[in-house]
């Protein structure tokens, strides 16, 4: 994001509030992105690709309506035609409104928020960023049965600014940056893969790469991805299952962060993402799992991929318990969802852009630590698996049912790792499984992760959420291995 | 939109230095999209957008971009110029590329599809009367798409439809659904009011109590729209040229003749027979259709302009997945898909599928709306949603009885970042053993 492209966002809002039009509130959500992307793949280096993006929502509430109008227009004409189109949309619908306009949040905040940055993306030239790409690639290529191996940074840099009919004005910063690596192995008809990223990413630059050690990742993935073609199959049965963090991140995604949106839970995804098995009443009593379970919504966790200050309704944003040792005690739900729904949320109402208007999501969504070693967890299994990285993911339309696998798992017996076994996969109901919560990790083991591409709403909007747990215990769980060869 | 890309590449020519070249795709719409829960509105608005990838090519390097544009001509040019002086500044930074591949025969084409689009407020007209009464909860999409090529050589291509998609679900309590849709070019409010009133029949069955299934196997139908599920997560990578090289195809077994689907099933890219564009980002015009299983056995794989260089075979496909996907059709008639059944499954929707074995080309998933218990022909009772995993090598292998004669012409809903133009037309299935797992 240049100084050009902050400049453009606020003339512009200059722009529109020397013409605002005569309604009854207005809202205008500017965002400047520019993004990056490097990789390398067998080798070679794969076309580096630039992005720049600017453009503007224009919400309107007029006679009882509201309706919104987005454009890459920027100019006064642009802003006058996205404008009309959004009181055109106000007023052919009002009628027709499941919201009452008078619920919905007034942007009167003023504030900003900006990521830490300690190594801007600019401050390494493009050539010794692909230079570098280039060796952690190689490094991986450690026999003739790697058949695939590819690595790769993005970075996103994206300035929004909000302003209002009612005086607000929120400025926000993110920088994003997203490291990938990839290994294939190949023999025969079966095919092993691990990754590392993009799950990693988060907010700064490129002091990540160094937080996240990724220099010593290379040689460690190839290796396991030539040792899963030996591997035994996962074991099938019900047995303990221990779950790493980049397997944490995936199931606090889909079966906790999605059932407590507040707007599955009112309707609003029926048609596309779904509802969810959690109910109105639930909040306050539901035992949602053992009493090990603590969630919290925190957006202000350093580095963690969706922190801010505010979110796209102009809500200020705060650290606040969703599960407490057990408990349900809060939704993932906006202003305007509590509004409706009378349930305690949180400031969530999130836009993958300036062409989507805001709807609830997860932003950091955190699994916090408990006082259990790895080590000590492995201890505690008389027969069970551990398993880590996600590969596969699929869950019911009320976020119950679900079966998830991983790249890679190891079997344990009498407290020990015994050996790695591969194509694991696992399946369950949200509702009875956090309640085998039996072991939670402590803060050393504690990680930082996210889902860069979590998709929702009509229109589709793709965001990227944080996520952070520990390692976590669960007792008897259904585990099963591939049929393959 | 058109003037956008034409301004847009007249003023690249113009900035060229001597020795580049560059490509440039647009990709634009104009669009209304209204967001409907309980028959009522929740959000409504209008979309314009115009994004241009463009490649800067000199030699055997280049840089690629996208950039919004405006549409106001100062502004584009301005940005296209700042845009240019940072693509060169990168340039000398990076290796030749052995596999840039663009369009360099000075081919133009044309590709308008008009439609017969609606007002809004004739939606809405329509919408007050079919669904009072009801619980209607979905998303109409409408207007212009525009897709766009320009090359420094020459090259002109130009795609412009107007259509709509009304994607929508009836609710009869809590998850019990039935599902609706009604996509094309040419907007018929009896047409929609039909489908409606459809759905609303179909509501009666949905309202008696559901049955909870024991997971086993299950002699099934699968409607058009739950086989569209099951295919299109075995073709994300299935039939990709790079994921067959690099051996991460689901369909290794198919593609290795170590397995071979029922002789009874065809599956091909038909480009000509859809309604994307018929070029892709690079320029090159695409195969009016390109054969992806014959007679049960794997025939050909999609293959984009960077792997076609990559691994010298000649470009048939925008994206190495399909786009206008076909199935050949069966016997059956979709009348008679509950007799046929006799008992055991009538499936309408499949839901949130992924890859569960990559070895055994294993898909799991959730049913999902109209999934209805079938006894002596006779559909009796909605089932409680439940899982399945099964490979496609036993379901469209030995487990496939035949498919309907009948085939529905799916069009894709996504609109994550643009609405999309991919569309299936595919058949019905009979099956003998599906497997529900939990």
């Amino acid at each position: 994001m240049s100084t050009e492209g902050q400049e453009r966002l606020h003339a512009a809002a200059r722009r529109f509030r020397a013409m605002a039009p005569p309604v009854d509130d207005w809202s205008l959500r500017l965002v400047d992105d520019s993004a990056e992307t490097l990789s390398v793949r067998r080798g070679v280096v794969e076309p580096i690709r630039l992005s720049r993006d600017s453009g503007v929502m224009v919400t309107v509430i007029e006679a009882g309506g509201v309706g919104y109008g987005a454009t890459t227009d920027l100019s006064a004409a642009g802003l006058r035609v996205a404008t009309e189109r959004a009181r055109a949309w106000a007023r052919r619908t009002a009628d027709l409104q499941l919201v009452d306009p008078a619920q919905l949040p007034r942007v009167t905040a003023h504030g900003t928020y900006r990521s830490p940055l300690a190594k801007p993306w600019h401050s390494l030239d493009t050539g010794v960023k692909l230079e570098r790409l280039l060796d952690l690639a190689l490094r991986m290529k450690i026999h003739d049965a790697i058949i695939d191996w590819s690595a790769g940074l993005a970075y996103h840099d994206r300035e929004t600014l909000l302003v209002s009919a009612s005086g607000g004005e929120i400025r926000q910063r993110q920088h994003v940056l997203m490291p990938w690596l990839r290994a294939v192995a190949n023999r025969g008809s079966e095919t092993q893969i691990r990754s590392f990223g993009p799950d990693l990413g988060g907010q700064g630059g490129l002091e990540r790469l160094d937080i996240l050690e990724l220099d010593q990742q290379p040689e460690r993935l190839a290796g396991e991805a030539l040792a899963l073609l030996d591997a035994p199959e996962c074991p099938t049965g019900t047995m303990d299952l221990l779950l790493m963090p980049g397997q944490m991140t995936l199931q606090i995604h889909e079966s906790i962060g999605h059932p407590l949106e507040l707007d599955r839970i009112l309707g609003d995804e029926r048609n596309y993402a779904g509802t969810s098995f959690v109910t109105a009443d639930m909040f306050g009593t539901y035992r949602y799992g053992s009493d090990l379970l603590n969630v919290t919504f925190d957006p202000g966790v350093p580095g963690e991929l969706a922190s801010y200050a505010y979110d796209d309704a102009g809500t200020r944003a705060e650290r606040d318990w969703l599960i407490r040792d057990g408990i349900l005690l809060r939704g993932l739900g906006g202003a305007a969802s509590q509004a409706r729904s009378g349930l305690p949320g949180v400031a969530c109402a999130r836009a993958s852009s300036w062409n989507r208007p805001p709807i609830d999501r997860m932003a950091n969504l955190n699994l916090e630590p408990g006082d259990s070693s790895l080590e000590e967890l492995v201890g505690r299994i008389e027969r069970g698996v551990l398993m880590d990285t996600n590969r596969s993911w699929s869950i019911d339309d009320s976020r119950n049912k679900f079966q998830f696998g991983c790249e890679m798992a190891w079997r344990i017996e009498d407290g020990e790792r015994r050996g790695l076994v591969r194509n694991p996969g696992y399946r369950g109901i949200s509702s009875g499984f956090w309640r085998s919560l039996a072991g939670v990790g402590n803060a050393e083991s504690f990680r930082v992760m996210g889902v860069g591409t979590c998709g929702k709403g009509e229109p589709n909007q793709m965001i990227a959420v944080g996520h952070a747990s520990p390692p976590c215990l669960f007792r008897n769980v259904a585990v099963f291995g591939g049929g393959g060869s | 939109m058109r003037a956008i890309l034409e301004r847009a590449a007249g003023h690249l020519q113009e900035l060229l230095d001597p020795g580049e070249a560059f490509t440039a795709y647009l990709e634009a719409e104009e669009s209304d999209f209204l967001r409907l829960n309980g028959s009522r509105v929740r959000q409504a608005g209008h979309v314009s957008q115009a994004h241009l990838n463009l490649d800067l090519i000199r030699g055997g390097r280049h840089v690629e971009a996208a950039l919004a544009l405006s549409g106001e001509p100062d502004t584009d040019a301005a940005a296209l110029r700042s845009l240019l002086t940072e693509l060169r500044g990168i340039l000398p930074l990076v290796p030749e590329d052995p596999y840039l591949s663009y369009a360099t025969e000075a081919v133009r084409s044309h590709d308008i599809r008009p439609g017969r689009l609606p007002e809004a407020d004739a939606v809405l007209a329509t919408l007050r009367q079919s669904a009072d009464g009801l619980d209607l909860v979905g998303h109409w999409a409408a207007g212009n798409l525009y897709r766009g090529f320009a090359g420094s050589s020459g090259q002109w291509h130009w795609f412009q439809a107007e259509s709509f998609t009304f994607d929508w679900s009836l609710y009869q309590r809590a998850d019990k659904a039935v599902k609706g849709r009604y996509a094309g070019s040419d907007w018929d409010a009896d047409t929609l009011a039909a489908r409606i009133a459809m759905a609303r029949s179909q509501l009666d069955i949905m309202a008696r109590p559901a049955l909870v299934l024991p997971p086993g196997a299950y002699r099934v139908y699968l409607a058009p729209a739950a086989l569209a599920e099951i295919l299109g997560v075995v073709a994300w990578q299935g039939f990709g040229l790079r994921a067959l090289r690099t051996r991460q195809t689901p369909l290794l077994r198919l593609a290795d003749r170590e397995t071979s689907l029922n002789p009874s099933v065809e599956l091909v890219e038909h480009c000509a027979g859809g309604t994307a564009p018929r070029f892709g980002p690079q320029g090159f015009p695409l195969p009016e259709r390109v054969p992806l299983i014959e007679a049960g056995l794997f025939r050909e794989s999609l293959a984009d302009a960077r792997s076609g260089r990559e691994y010298g075979v000649p470009v048939n496909a925008a994206a190495e997945r399909p786009a206008s996907l076909e199935m050949g059709a069966g016997h059956l008639a979709i009348a008679d898909a509950a007799a046929l059944v006799g008992d055991g499954l009538l499936i309408s929707d499949l839901w949130y599928g992924n890859l569960s074995d990559h070895a055994r080309c294993a898909v799991t998933g959730m049913t999902r709306y109209a999934c209805l218990r079938v006894e002596d022909g006779e559909m009796r009772a909605p089932v409680e949603p439940m899982r399945f995993d099964v490979s496609l090598y036993d379901l469209l292998g030995d487990g496939l009885l035949d498919l309907t004669q009948e085939r529905e012409l799916l069009t894709n809903t996504s609109t994550y970042e643009q609405r999309s133009t991919s569309t299936a037309l595919l058949p019905g299935a009979l099956v003998g053993d599906f497997p529900l797992t939990l």
